[in-house]
């Protein structure tokens, strides 16, 4: 199961987080600056697996990718592959690219809840619902195309 | 940042809103975009935070709004600052509001994410929802649904899945897969929050492993792996149905998940091992994905050594992924080989010069890996060539790896006893050059690994001095710099070697004049004392022992030099060295005036002394003192005196009478039923007394959780420290309070080894090993990330439901018909759902179970009527403010609800009469 979803920029800006378990206000920050300066800590060319026992807890492990200025972290248990998290964050990032049109750190500081509603179209609770991102795209759509629909019946009846 | 707040605040006049019209609220609210516009463009920490504070003030005015847009806008906003740190929990009953608006899905969306990023099992609202989220997940448009299901699946309190589970349960027969599939999802998190509903619907969630639309199939799989990689016994009758889909599966990401479940089912299950080769080889063999690859190739050294032909497989693949580029398939490759330690070293070894390259890589992670395969391929053969490898490498390394290969080198020697270590003399120069380490923090474990070998191997004691014999003459060790950290604890072990086989030593004045060195003042006093002491063995060892010669000019230069040195250690704080060194000082003048007195005699007192210092110390087990049989007459577990009993007793009652109910109920809890001897008596056996800590630490860390403020720091070695103040009251503050050193989890079983090390021959280590293991769980109770009910604790309660068990004699298997037709409030008159446990299952008495529910009853009906209290005043507050704007729609809305809240309240306060 996928424990935390954090985005967090170069300066330790936490730009998106959901957490899977439940966990303090003061905690989840706390948490999201351990994480910040452990992968700010690591140069690019190392690997994007941390295991640390001592700060985690026991099968909690760190997965994470450096897209320009924001790191897309993923904490999860044993039960999920390594690799396959590194694509899902890939999956993730390549689908807010398509939904902002070249994303970049800004789309997510001013469109933060789009970006959680591709989120939750990628997973449920913890566990994950879409690895498509073409798919995700397409529920996205279908979402926004329903909105407007809505809001533009609403506009028609109260005139 | 501050670049980016260039691009223009496009910040709209704000108006005073409870003037204006709701239209003209939302004309002029500042949305989310201003806002966060108009924060960055707020220079320093402090104008931000002031700035975000009055953000604040107008969210709160914003948010009562009858306009659902201005609430929305507001919403938004409050959400955005949660994620800043600023707790939104103060808005939570709007966010319940808009969560329940129906006219556009937008609006129901902010709220739900609102909910989503802020509710948890201590939000009080979370009361209120049920209704609603029930409407919702019913809802015909299948968006509101989606949005229901997700925020259950992150917000599930175990209550809620009870009322709930029912009606993500019958979504799963939904005509679309899409809702299908995200029920299977939720439902895992309710089976996790409410294990009972694990039972009935299991059957439901299997067949879903055979629906027609592969992305249901593929969540029921995410979701039976995720229960089966935690209780993986108890999933082993599904392993027919995950092999069938493995086969025929088309989507890698489910085969990554069935390979997965397979890793933890093949260890259970020898037999199925043989049945997987075909599959799993033939992945291997044509997959293109390298995450698909990795997990069959786990998979293969988990649990499926056994089948040589396929390890060979996965072994051949696992080099390409060592000599990939890529560190994180090189970081996984290594990760996999360590698996195959135990079973097949002789093919790990094969890559032992690519393994030898990546203990120097760049990444901490593939050194640490790579360390732990080297620690486990050596030989008696290769244990020479390995630690010189690992000497070499420790020049090169970071200060904390360099600890933990020192602490590698020793441990790889001492394990089993020093069974690999064949050369002795080999160690000594081995350790001497440990000792030379700078900065390491294993001065004390190369010291007591010197002494140890000393104490055991006799024929190495001459080579002993002469190999050590340098180091104490170094002056720059005596230094005290952030380098020679840890080395006095080895000079203390180096000083005492040199001291006790000073028969050995060949130049006595000079190792007297180091041992009698000014900068060994520089050492703390245990190191200062042990020189001390060796200083008067060494000097009785330079006595010849021919008898009754005069006392030679060189004997009493090396006596004029000590006394003339010792000067600054009569001075000593320490009492200690102090003492030591008056002592000497005073045998030493003792012997010169006798031998000033009749020739001869001073050598013939020394002579003496060397006479009573040569006997040679015995190592003696610390566990000696349980070989001696205690004397029969001796009755240790017998009862001092039955009087006291009474004593104790009697005293016991004064207690009570003085302490009123408090005592009394303490009394009757404990004491009354037992007497006191038992309780002195009784022994608690190991597991008790581990258990017994064990609470007391989660009693102390659930109290830190709650009272942190008044905690010292904020961290484990808080914990720590008001620990060791309460045991020594009154003692002086504690100065140091040294940043403890970041411990791997080798090095902490190195203190752990440290504190327990055997001095005797034949003594084995199997006590560190339980010492680690108790350290190794605090670590894990004082990690940053310790969530209120995490997945895997909850795992352990689930893992006691079976659902695949045979059903019990006169128990019911709940079928969907029986699933309750919801009322959120009806269940607290006692009815039971399909949900609830059986009671066979309870196996309580029927009066404790009757005491159980009215006592629930009776919370429920107080927290329930407080709620509904609160609820009220809110209405009535918002009727006020509605009255002056006037907007009837709203008003009737508020109106059902409050009258609702009424009703409640009625309600409960019947029940809690009755």
């Amino acid at each position: 199961m996928i424990k935390a979803f954090i985005v967090v920029n170069n300066h330790a800006m936490v730009r998106l987080c959901r957490f899977y378990e439940q966990l303090g206000v003061d905690k989840q920050a706390d948490l999201c600056q351990t994480v910040y300066k452990m992968v700010t800590g690591r140069p690019d060319h190392l690997c994007s697996f941390v295991d640390d026992e001592k700060t985690f807890g026991p099968d909690t492990k760190l997965v994470y990718r450096h897209f320009a200025t924001l790191y897309f972290c993923i904490l999860s248990d044993r039960s999920e592959s390594e690799l396959a998290m590194l694509d899902l964050i890939q999956v993730y990032v390549e689908t807010l690219d398509k939904v902002f049109e070249n994303v970049c750190e800004l789309d997510l500081i001013f469109n933060s809840p789009k970006a959680y509603t591709v989120l939750d179209e990628t997973i449920v609770g913890g566990l994950v619902l879409e690895i498509n991102s073409q798919k995700v795209i397409g529920v996205y759509e279908e979402l926004m195309k329903l909105e407007k629909a809505q809001a533009s019946m609403l506009e028609r009846v109260t005139g | 940042m501050s670049s980016m707040s260039s691009l223009g605040s496009q910040r709209r006049l704000k108006p005073e809103s409870s003037m204006m019209g709701s239209a003209s609220t939302y004309m002029f609210q500042k949305n989310l975009k201003d806002m966060i516009t108009a924060i960055r463009a707020q220079k320093g920490d402090g104008s931000q935070k002031n700035f975000i504070n009055k953000c604040l003030q107008d969210i709160r005015t914003e948010i009562v709004s009858p306009d659902v847009r201005t609430k929305a806008v507001a919403l938004e906003k409050a959400t955005y600052l949660h994620t800043l740190g600023f707790n939104m929990n103060w808005a939570s009953f709007h966010v319940v509001e808009l969560m329940s608006v129906s006219v556009n899905v937008k609006y129901k969306r902010v709220g739900y994410l609102a909910a989503t990023q802020s509710f948890g099992d201590d939000t009080d609202v979370v009361l209120l929802i049920p209704n609603l989220l029930k409407k919702d997940l019913a809802s015909p448009n299948p968006a509101e649904a989606a949005l229901a299901i997700s925020c259950l699946g992150n917000i599930v309190t175990p209550e809620l899945s009870q009322t709930l589970v029912a009606d993500v349960y019958s979504l799963l027969n939904n005509h679309k897969p899409d809702l299908r599939r995200r029920a299977c999802l939720c439902l895992y998190k309710c089976f996790l929050r409410y294990p009972e509903a694990l039972r009935p619907s299991f059957a439901r969630l299997t067949e879903c492993l055979e629906d027609d639309d592969q992305s249901v199939v593929q969540a029921a799989v995410t979701v039976l792996s995720e229960l089966a990689m935690h209780n993986p016994k108890t999933y082993l009758p599904l392993a027919p149905k995950f092999y069938k889909l493995l086969t025929t599966s088309s989507s890698n990401w489910m085969t990554i998940k069935l390979v997965k479940v397979f890793g933890a089912l093949t260890p259970l299950e020898p037999r199925l091992a043989k049945k997987l080769v075909g599959p799993l080889s033939e992945i291997l063999e044509t997959t293109s994905a390298k995450s698909l690859m990795y997990e069959c190739i786990r998979t293969v050294v988990g649990g499926m050594t056994t089948q040589e032909k396929i390890v060979r497989q996965a072994v051949d693949k696992l080099k390409d992924m060592l000599d990939d580029q890529d560190p994180n398939i090189k970081y996984l490759a290594l990760h996999a080989l360590t698996f195959l330690l135990e079973t097949h070293p002789r093919i790990v070894a094969e890559h032992k010069g690519n393994i030898f390259g990546c203990v120097e890589h760049e990444d901490s992670n593939i050194q640490y890996c790579a360390l732990k395969i080297v620690r486990g391929l050596v030989t008696k053969k290769t244990l020479m060539d390995t630690t010189a490898h690992l000497m070499g490498a420790m020049g090169r390394a970071e200060q904390r790896f360099r600890d933990e290969l020192v602490w590698s080198v020793v441990h790889v020697c001492m394990n089993d006893r020093y069974a690999l270590v064949t050369d002795f003399v080999w160690y000594l120069t081995v350790l001497a050059d440990l000792v030379q380490v700078p900065a390491s923090c294993h001065g004390g474990l190369v010291g007591e690994q010197l002494i140890d070998i000393c104490l055991r191997v006799e024929v190495v004691r001459e080579s002993a001095v002469a190999i050590l014999k340098p180091l104490l003459l170094d002056g720059s060790l005596l230094e005290s710099t952030p380098a020679n950290k840890t080395v006095p604890e080895a000079l203390k072990s180096i000083a005492w070697i040199i001291g006790e086989y000073a028969c050995f030593v060949t130049d006595h004045a000079e190792v007297i004049k180091a041992l009698s060195n000014p900068s060994v003042t520089n050492l703390p006093a245990h190191a200062q004392a042990v020189y001390v002491q060796s200083l008067l063995k060494v000097y009785a060892s330079a006595i010849p022992e021919a008898k009754l010669v005069p006392m030679t000019a060189e004997l009493t230069a090396m006596c004029e030099m000590i006394q003339e040195n010792l000067k600054p250690f009569k001075n000593s704080l320490h009492l200690e060295v102090r003492e030591r060194s008056c002592q000497l000082s005073t045998i030493l003048e003792l012997a010169s005036s006798a031998e000033d007195a009749t020739l001869g005699r001073g050598t013939a007192i020394m002579e003496q002394f060397s006479l009573a210092l040569s006997e040679e110390i015995q190592p003696v087990s610390h566990r000696a003192q349980k070989k001696v049989e205690a004397p029969a007459a001796l009755g240790l577990s017998a009862p001092l005196s039955k009087e006291w009993d009474g004593l104790l007793l009697s005293s016991d009652d004064e207690d009570d009478e003085d302490g009123g109910a408090e005592g009394r109920k303490k009394r009757s809890k404990g004491s009354k039923s037992k007497p006191v001897t038992d309780l002195f008596t009784a022994r608690k056996t190991k597991e008790q007394i581990a258990r017994e800590e064990k609470d007391a630490r989660k009693m102390l860390k659930s109290h830190r959780e709650k009272q942190s403020m008044y905690y010292l720091g904020d961290d484990a070695s808080g914990e720590k420290k008001k620990k060791g103040k309460k045991n020594r009251k009154g003692a002086a503050p504690e100065v140091e309070a040294a940043p403890e050193p970041e411990l791997t989890e080798y090095m902490k079983q190195s203190y752990a080894g440290n504190a327990s090390r055997p001095v005797i021959k034949g003594e084995d280590d199997d006590s560190s090993e339980e010492e680690y293991a108790s350290e190794y769980q605090d670590a894990g109770a004082a990690a940053r990330y310790a969530p209120k009910v995490s997945a895997s604790d909850m795992h352990a309660g689930l893992g006691t439901y079976d659902p695949l068990a045979p059903l019990a004699r006169g128990e019911d298997m709940p079928t969907v018909e029986a699933y309750p037709t919801y009322d959120p409030y009806e269940n607290e008159g006692g009815g039971r759902s399909a949900f609830q446990v059986p009671e066979r299952r309870e196996r309580k008495h029927k009066s404790e179970r009757k005491k159980e529910k009215e006592k629930e009853k009776k919370a429920k009906a107080k927290k329930a009527a407080k709620k509904a209290a609160k609820k009220e005043k809110e209405a009535a507050g918002e009727d006020a403010s509605e009255d002056k704007k006037g907007s009837g729609k709203e008003k009737k809305e508020k109106k059902s609800k409050s009258s609702k809240a009424d009703k409640v309240t009625e309600k409960l306060s019947k029940a809690s009469i009755d």
